[in-house]
Formats: C-alpha cells, sequence, structure tokens
C-alpha cells in the first residue's frame, strides 16, 4: 500500500474514531445535563387540571 | 375541568421510624402551614395542586426550614438551582406560565423576553420561601402533566413523580416507576428495591401517620385552598 495512503488512512481513522468518542460523550452528557429541561410539556394544561388529596376508604 | 385524586394513606406502606410521631408531624405541618400558608396558596391556585400536598412535600423535603440543604438544592422544597432558568424557559415557551404567576415572578426580577430568557436564577432565590414555594409547584406541575402522570381511572401518578423529584429524572429508579405502569404507591415502591431513600420518601408521603394522611385528617380544616 502507498505510505501516503496508510498515512492518510491511519489519520482518518484516529479523527473517525475521536469524532465518534466526542458525539458520544457530548450527547450522554447533554442527557444528563438537561434533567427537567427535556420534558415535553403539553401546552396550558395545568389551568385545565385539578389535583386533590383524598381519604382512603 | 379534569379532576385528578391522590388517596392516602396507603396501608400496606409503613412509615420510617426515623419518622416522627403523629402529633410531631401534625405540628411541623402546622408550622409550615402557619408560615407559608399564604405562600402554598398562591402556588396552589396557580399549579392547580391541593395545597396540602404542597404542604407534605415541604415537610418531607425540608421539614419546613427555609434554608435546609446546602449548595444548588437549598431550601424549602430543595430542588436544583442550576435547573431552574432552563425549566422556566420550558414553562413559559408552553405557554403555561398564568399572569399571576408571570407578575410573581417579575417581583422577584424574573422577567422573560420572547425566547424565554430570564436573568440567573441562584441558589440564594432558592431561599426565598414565597419563590420557592412557587417554583416547586411549577416543577411538579411538569411532572404531573407527563404521559405517565395519571392513569384513565383519573389518578394521579404521585409516587412516580416522587421518585422522578427526589432521584432526578433519567435515574434508573425513575425509569422503574415509569416501566411499573402504576399509580400504585405501593407497586411503585416495591419497583425501587435498592433504592431505600426514595423508597423512604414515598413512605413518608403515603403512609398511614405519613405526610398525606395527617395533612387530610388532623389538617383538613386548617389547610384550605
Amino acid at each position: 500500500m502507498n505510505k501516503k495512503l496508510r498515512n492518510g488512512l491511519i489519520v482518518g481513522g484516529v479523527v473517525a474514531i475521536a469524532g465518534l468518542g466526542l458525539w458520544l460523550y457530548t450527547s450522554i452528557k447533554k442527557k444528563n445535563d438537561a434533567s427537567w429541561r427535556l420534558l415535553k410539556l403539553p401546552s396550558g394544561t395545568k389551568k385545565n387540571r385539578k389535583i386533590v388529596l383524598t381519604k382512603s376508604n | 375541568m379534569a379532576t385528578l385524586t391522590v388517596s392516602a394513606p396507603v396501608v400496606t406502606l409503613k412509615a420510617p421510624t426515623t419518622w416522627g410521631s403523629r402529633s410531631a408531624i401534625q405540628g411541623q405541618l402546622a408550622t409550615i402551614w402557619k408560615n407559608y400558608g399564604k405562600y402554598i396558596q398562591f402556588a396552589s391556585r396557580e399549579s392547580g395542586i391541593d395545597p396540602k400536598i404542597l404542604t407534605a412535600f415541604i415537610a418531607i423535603e425540608s421539614g419546613g426550614k427555609y434554608n435546609a440543604g446546602s449548595g444548588n438544592t437549598i431550601g424549602l422544597m430543595q430542588y436544583n438551582a442550576s435547573y431552574v432558568n432552563s425549566q422556566l424557559k420550558n414553562e413559559f415557551l408552553s405557554n403555561r406560565l398564568s399572569e399571576n404567576e408571570k407578575a410573581k415572578l417579575s417581583a422577584y426580577g424574573f422577567n422573560f423576553d420572547a425566547k424565554g430568557n430570564t436573568k440567573q436564577y441562584t441558589a440564594s432565590d432558592n431561599l426565598k420561601p414565597e419563590l420557592n414555594i412557587l417554583i416547586g409547584s411549577i416543577l411538579l406541575g411538569q411532572l404531573a402533566d407527563q404521559p405517565w402522570g395519571k392513569d384513565a381511572n383519573g389518578n394521579l401518578n404521585l409516587a412516580t413523580m416522587i421518585v422522578s423529584y427526589n432521584s432526578g429524572m433519567y435515574s434508573s429508579s425513575t425509569k422503574k416507576a415509569i416501566a411499573s405502569k402504576s399509580t400504585s404507591p405501593k407497586v411503585v415502591h416495591d419497583a425501587l428495591a435498592g433504592n431505600t431513600t426514595t423508597q423512604s420518601y414515598l413512605r413518608k408521603m403515603f403512609a398511614p401517620s405519613g405526610a398525606l394522611d395527617i395533612a387530610s385528617n388532623e389538617l383538613v380544616n386548617t389547610i384550605v385552598a
């Protein structure tokens, strides 16, 4: 194999693996950091429902 | 308007041995109401959550001490200050903030632009009881309105809300609670084997002589909307 081609493949592979690792890391971090931020909230729902405490029978 | 119900006590759960006596908890709930009742009433009206439930939350989270805890989770309702800006933004952009809530938040300097951005919320803001209770009620309302927040019979899934509030939205415990597909506090409790902290929280809330039991009996005419 051409030496230049081989080196190019190695560098490309390293960059691809690093990129994948970075993407995985940021995805997981974003998910963990997001916590409540990712909650999908129905618009205005809390105005349409009432929560009451009742005694058990 | 839909009514969602929470029933207590749950006789199959037992309060932890570290939980106070019935009279002690009654006194604690009464003190919380005396000190913060008007703030709880406001938050209850705006969030649609029974004031007895909010009072019970405060009792378990902080014992009614406005400066309980440390760091970003200081305060009556013990939520994490570092998430509040994004949580309020989410509430604002979903058109869920009432005019009364906006006015109250504005009184504390939290005015929103069109994108839902406002000034930075800090841990010191957690020490303001009225603000703390209002935001705590907003967060509980967000959990109540999740797809798993109620069943077909109109029962609120308060147990899973507590698990999420206490252990985190993406915790394994929350996943187990949601996967149980039950609004029964006992079923949710049993799904959390190994997480004694959150199990203990559920028992303090739902067991006989737990916070909800006492709030709905001894204090039913005291803690009012």
